[in-house]
């Protein structure tokens, strides 16, 4: 007695759809697969990451290298020098979000004493002046992994009613440390000496000497911030 | 003959689509940095509005950068500039001429180049305008550090991947604001003082303005 498999389809035929419908499903796995392969290498390669993100508007500096240490001084310093007396309440944010916990308590009693030994300049900030803090150039005096010391020269232009816009050169020396993914300055300090200063200004005229000139040729600008190339 | 070509179909169209999802989960950075050198040469590469100023201001500086040297001004405006207007921008008379009617180079000339502010005047993803204000310092032994400030509207296009300077565009020295006090003493205003205390220095690079 036989017994009957299937619709009448011979054993033998129903094997050879089986492997069939296996060569095929094979053949689409490995087609899809070397498509998703085949695109993966034909898009752009990825964009290195920013150095730089900002926190509340802070310029924080997120890359663990050499070029981001110095965008982390670069963006620290120009910050620093432009809100510690016109911003205090940035300058705070500034020392929240990447001063060592250990110097925080320091910086902002350091930035309260320069508000109070220079009442001419708070006078200015409170009356509307103007100012704008860039970095020259800078150097990194050295690099251990967790550790750098970048060296600034930097410049804060300011101006004012009753004051014709004026350049403050100085150098700023500023120790970095490594910690929860991002630079935090350990030390900073104005080094004792002022910075080079170019006193020579032969294109300036008797305009320049006015307030109302920088308003109008500069409104909008913004202080730059920095990074490192990719 | 009609199964295989509907199975030849369907092969193709999960081949292209395979092919697509492969093209766009490659990996990407969440917060790309708007910079990458090219030869050394920092290149805006992010189309936005703040990569637009982030290309703006490094080109500025960068040819500020090479201006002591024709090779590294045709190596910036090569890589910087579209094509077109890279020989116009190349006849530009060196900035250095026009301090104090002094010859265009000098023995011993150094430099260095900054920018000091910048904003976005107009900006679509193929095109953006941006003004800049910048200056440069000049010094040699027998050159008194003097500063020459620059305030350049820079007209950038999007081509393929980057953004290239159109044009570029001086505001008279009546129109270019110049902080003509300045700190320091006579003895910080020396070309010594530049030498000594600026000595392994490098000009930063750019990624915008503060918010």
């Amino acid at each position: 007695m036989s017994v009957a498999v299937g619709r009448g389809v011979p054993v033998g035929n129903r094997v050879g759809h089986v492997h069939a419908a296996a060569a095929v499903a094979g053949t689409v796995v490995l087609l899809a697969l070397g498509a998703f392969l085949t695109g993966r290498s034909v898009a752009p390669p990825p964009q290195p990451a920013d150095s730089i993100t900002t926190i509340g508007g802070i310029p924080v500096a997120v890359d663990h290298s050499p070029a981001g240490a110095l965008a982390a001084a670069d963006n620290y310093v120009a910050v620093a020098y432009a809100t510690v007396e016109r911003n205090p309440r940035r300058d705070e944010q500034l020392i929240d979000s990447v001063y060592a916990p250990a110097i925080r308590s320091s910086a902002l009693g350091g930035a309260a004493t320069v508000r109070n030994q220079n009442a001419g300049s708070m006078a200015l900030w409170a009356h509307g002046g103007q100012n704008l803090s860039l970095i020259g150039a800078r150097r990194l005096d050295y690099y251990r992994g967790d550790q750098a010391q970048v060296t600034t020269w930097n410049v804060d232009i300011f101006w004012g009613p009753g004051r014709p816009p004026k350049q403050a050169w100085v150098l700023t020396q500023t120790s970095l440390q490594w910690a929860r993914g991002r630079w935090l300055v350990t030390t900073t300090a104005t080094l004792p000496t002022p910075g080079p200063v170019p006193a020579l200004t032969p294109q300036a005229t008797a305009a320049d000497d006015r307030e109302s000139a920088f308003n109008r040729d500069l409104a909008g600008l913004s202080a730059p911030i920095y990074g490192a190339a990719g | 003959m009609r199964v295989a070509s509907v199975l030849v179909g369907a092969l193709l169209v999960v081949a292209a689509g395979a092919l697509m999802l492969g093209y766009q989960t490659a990996p990407r950075v969440a917060r790309p940095n708007p910079i990458r050198l090219e030869d050394g040469v920092p290149v805006g590469v992010v189309d936005t509005p703040i990569g637009a100023i982030a290309a703006a201001e490094n080109y500025l500086v960068s040819e500020d950068d090479a201006l002591l040297s024709r090779t590294e001004i045709r190596r910036v405006v090569d890589t910087v500039w579209a094509p077109a207007e890279r020989d116009v921008e190349l006849a530009q008379p060196f900035p250095a001429a026009g301090l104090a009617g002094k010859p265009a180079t000098f023995p011993g000339l150094q430099l260095a180049a900054a920018v000091a502010g910048a904003k976005l005047d107009s900006y679509t993803p193929q095109s953006a305008q941006v003004v800049v204000w910048h200056e440069i310092t000049l010094w040699s032994p027998s050159v008194e550090p003097t500063q020459r400030w620059s305030l350049d509207t820079m007209m950038l296009v999007w081509d393929e991947g980057r953004w290239l300077v159109a044009s570029r565009t001086a505001a008279p020295d009546s129109q270019t604001p110049v902080p003509a006090w300045t700190s320091g003493t006579p003895r910080d205003s020396t070309s010594e003082a530049f030498d000594t205390r600026l000595g392994g220095m490098s000009a930063p690079y750019y990624r915008g303005v503060t918010p």
